[in-house]
């Protein structure tokens, strides 16, 4: 993907991690490569705002008519760092006012990094461009919302797609897309039921494209992507802004909003007695640590 | 005869003579959303199962049991609605309910019993499973419900196409999440209700909250307000059945 | 209300669009202009819708069937059309005539898809061979149930020189193949195939190529012999239900850019292709940029995985 003549890529380093860009005017294709040098490619806030950021630029680059998204080192992203999610709120406006964070600042955290016009989700599913989804090893939180949000996505058969929030504190975020993709039923599964989804499952369900060995998928994704440049610039933003407005008739726009919402009311949640505080356990060891570790508890 | 049992988190919510809902009969029906409405106010519950206490789920309907619905809703219009189509009644309660619920299926599922398994969560069903669409008989039965959950056609295909579906067509199209054996069915339907029963309780208070609120944005709502208007409808074309069988 | 068309589309619409009636009650409304693969004229579409209403007004007619005559069931709008859109002496259409065209196909309660997805009656599709473009758009997705063959290949498969123009977007295709397919196929224009078709929730069934005819008539005589007032109330159901999921009301999409598209220098513009080469030109020079770009970007992996769709290498 990454031909002579493409022109000036770039790296945003966000301290631990980064977001590389790789741009092809020829190809008519700019990839985005998520890496945060650690096991299981978590995002920092940092990272999710430069992702954002860029995609915002890539979108009024007229050269560009398909957007790449992938991970590095085998994992797309198993979701946000949940290290520092305490600090992201209290870095908030209002956020430090008192021990706790405010309401206030928790909304406006919702609303910057995810939701809101400027939130990492906002910023794909209104993308003016095609939007292709390598999908590779764990595609969790973040990750499966960048499958929702993306409009082709290609998998091979190490994804996995779902949420650990989900599982071990409760739903929060939109579901307007999950359900508008595979049906009411099957989304409950995941949202509720399963843990997660592996590649078949979620290719079964109706939620990504396509599944092929982990060898394939580099050509595969290059193939289809050329595939959608050839279509015309004006035709690619016509259908683009038209579907935004039928994106309303699937009550997207309320699902963000009220996605927004409730994400800053989840992190008031309180456990019971006896129940399995996992937040906390993520903040302190880490996400694999913390999906051990409620495991075991259940037993 | 409703048995509640309660158990780590679960309540089983076995019914006994379950296809007097064929019948439309108000008091079974009333019994029958108070178990899961009490249930669901229990900290000590998250998720309900509910399940037939014969082998099959719900039988065919005979002809005097859908005589008997029509009575009912002709002679008791307001109780039947509050019963049957209104907030405080049984379908609405299932499917607004604040605690994940499950199905459990074997055998025939005629078509009140298709309706408790589109309000549910989720369901598990035998490989011997059929599944008769609901809309012939019930007209509280919420086809917009029907639409969200299989999508558009297959839902269409099952209204008017008259055939039941079998277990793996009803697993395709979205209406059950998993198949299995008669033996089996049971343990699988408490593992799912024990898998949900692991999310915290704050936290399956938010997940309902959201998906409440998002089914209303659909349509659900306003498609179980619209009932006693397809009530009135099929009663119309029941008279005009009727007429046209003397005729 | 005014019939558009020349004098050759008016005239032979009669014969260009069927309808027969069986004692049991099954209106079978036929396309019959195979050697076009039966693309329709403005006139063949005005006729198409006339005859649905009066179907619904024929107290013998249960059920509707749709099919089209010769290898194809339709490959969609006839675009060499000249349909007295233009006004002597101007190279481009008006906005207020792209309105009226596209007004006439699916914008507006009164126009040709709204006939079809308001029936008041059963609709079923006889869907062989191509079910492309408009004819995706207007009837394909519209019929309440469809039957395909194996060999069916449908789509918006003009959206890679066309652009999707409301195969990604429209409401009622992302409520029937779900919001991934609708993309899948409308970004990258593969072919659905009948298999596929059932696999993503469009067709009701699929069967062989010689299973067809019996499986239409079989679906069609069910249909005709349940009491009419239960199918009517049945009807109303479905139709109230589309109503409140909104699969049936009226949006702007991109068939309403499709006039005004404008290749940038480094593009290829269809339509001077066109003009050039003629259509078989255009597609040909189509299939071999194609070509160039997919060997550009080094994909020996023109073999996908699995997948549900088998239509995605190569032009339509």
């Amino acid at each position: 993907m990454n031909s002579p003549t493409s022109s000036a890529a770039g790296t945003q380093q966000e301290g631990l991690g980064s977001i590389r860009l790789e741009r092809d005017a020829q190809q008519h294709l700019a990839t985005l490569v998520v890496s945060s040098g650690r096991s299981g490619n978590p995002m920092t806030a940092a990272m999710v705002r430069t992702l954002s950021r860029r995609l915002a630029e890539l979108s009024v680059d007229d050269d560009i008519k398909v957007i790449v998204i992938r991970g590095e080192g085998g994992d797309l992203t198993c979701g946000a760092d949940p290290a520092e999610a305490e600090q992201v709120f209290k870095d908030a406006p209002g956020g430090a006012a008192k021990r706790v964070p405010s309401q206030r600042a928790r909304l406006a955290v919702m609303d910057d990094l995810w939701w809101g016009p400027d939130g990492l989700y906002t910023r794909v599913l209104r993308c003016p461009k095609v939007t292709l989804l390598a999908a590779q090893g764990l595609c969790l939180d973040v990750g499966l919302y960048l499958a929702l949000c993306c409009d082709l996505v290609l998998a091979d058969e190490t994804a996995v797609f779902g949420s650990p929030r989900w599982r071990h504190v409760g739903v929060d975020g939109d579901l307007s897309m999950l359900v508008a993709a595979v049906g009411l039923k099957r989304a409950k599964d995941l949202l509720i039921f399963s843990s997660r989804w592996t590649a078949e499952q979620a290719l079964d369900a109706g939620l990504i494209d396509e599944v092929m060995p982990a060898e394939a998928l580099e050509a595969r994704v290059a193939h289809l992507a050329a595939f959608c440049t050839q279509v015309m610039r004006d035709a690619i933003a016509a259908e683009k802004r038209v579907v935004f407005a039928s994106l309303a008739k699937l009550q997207i726009g309320t699902g963000f909003a009220t996605a927004a919402a409730v994400g800053a009311w989840a992190s008031n949640l309180h456990f019971q007695p006896g129940e399995f505080n996992f937040l906390r356990e993520a903040r302190d060891q880490g996400l694999e640590a913390a999906i051990d570790a409620a495991r075991r508890h259940a037993e | 005869m409703i048995d509640v049992d309660l158990h780590n988190l679960v309540a089983v919510v076995t019914m006994g003579d379950g296809d007097r809902l064929a019948s439309a009969d108000i008091g079974y029906a009333q019994q029958l959303r108070d178990a899961i409405r009490d249930s669901a106010d229990l900290d000590t519950v998250k998720a309900i199962v509910l399940r037939s206490a014969d082998p099959d789920f719900f039988p065919p309907l005979s002809a005097s049991q859908r005589q008997a619905a029509q009575r009912v809703r002709a002679s008791q219009p307001r109780a039947w609605h509050a019963a049957f189509c209104a907030p405080t009644g049984l379908y609405q309660n299932l499917a607004y309910c604040k605690k994940f619920t499950l199905t459990q299926v074997a055998g025939p599922c005629a078509g009140p019993g298709s309706m408790l398994v589109l309000c549910t969560d989720h369901t598990v069903c035998a490989d011997d499973a059929r599944f008769e669409a609901p809309f012939a008989d019930l007209p509280e039965s919420n086809m917009v419900l029907a639409m969200l959950t299989l999508r558009l056609n297959r839902a269409k295909g099952w209204v008017l196409g008259e055939d039941d579906w079998d277990a793996a067509q009803a697993q395709a199209a979205g209406l059950v999440n998993r198949v299995t054996t008669r033996q089996a069915l049971a343990g699988a339907a408490i593992e799912a209700a024990q898998a949900a029963a692991r999310i915290p309780l704050d936290g399956v208070a938010m997940t309902k909250l959201l998906l409440e609120a998002f089914l209303d944005t659909q349509g659900i709502g306003q498609e179980f307000d619209m009932a006693p208007l397809y009530a009135d409808a099929l009663r119309l074309a029941e008279l005009d059945d009727a007429q046209e069988s003397t005729r | 209300m005014k019939a558009y068309g020349n004098p050759e589309s008016l005239a032979r619409a009669e014969d260009q669009v069927l309808l027969e009636v069986s004692p049991e009650g099954v209106a079978r409304i036929t396309l019959n202009r195979p050697e076009k693969h039966n693309a329709m004229t403005v006139p063949m579409r005005r006729r198409l819708m006339a005859l649905v209403h009066q179907c619904e007004a024929d107290d013998r007619v249960r059920v509707i069937v749709f099919a089209g005559n010769g290898k194809s069931f339709c490959s969609g709008n006839e675009i060499n059309e000249d349909w007295g859109q233009r006004q002597p002496g101007t190279r481009r259409m008006s906005l207020s005539m792209a309105n009226r065209y596209a007004s006439d196909l699916n914008y507006g309660r009164q126009a040709f898809s709204q006939a079809i997805t308001r029936c008041s009656k059963p609709t079923v599709l006889r869907l062989h061979g191509y079910c492309a473009a408009a004819a995706y758009f207007m009837i394909g997705t519209r019929c309440d149930l469809v039957v395909v063959t194996p060999s069916s290949k449908i789509g918006a498969l003009e959206a890679r020189f066309l652009g999707p123009a409301g195969a990604v977007s429209a409401t009622h295709i992302n409520r029937i193949l779900g919001t991934k397919a609708a993309r899948r196929y409308g970004y990258s224009g593969a072919v659905m195939t009948g298999e596929d078709a059932l696999r993503v929730g469009l067709a009701h069934r699929c069967v062989p190529d010689e299973g067809m005819d019996a499986e239409v008539s079989r679906l069609a005589l069910r249909l005709a012999r349940r009491s009419p007032a239960m199918t009517h109330y049945l009807m109303k159901r479905v139709r109230a239900a589309e109503s409140l999921f909104e699969t049936n009301v009226r949006e702007v999409n991109g068939m309403l850019f499709s006039h005004f598209l404008q290749a940038a220098p480094d593009e290829a513009h269809f339509w001077t292709q066109v003009k050039a080469s003629g259509v078989a030109g255009a597609l040909a020079a189509d299939k071999e940029r194609l070509a160039k770009a997919t060997g550009d970007a080094g994909a020996a992996g023109s073999a996908p995985g699995r997948a549900h769709m088998q239509g995605m290498v190569g032009s339509p």
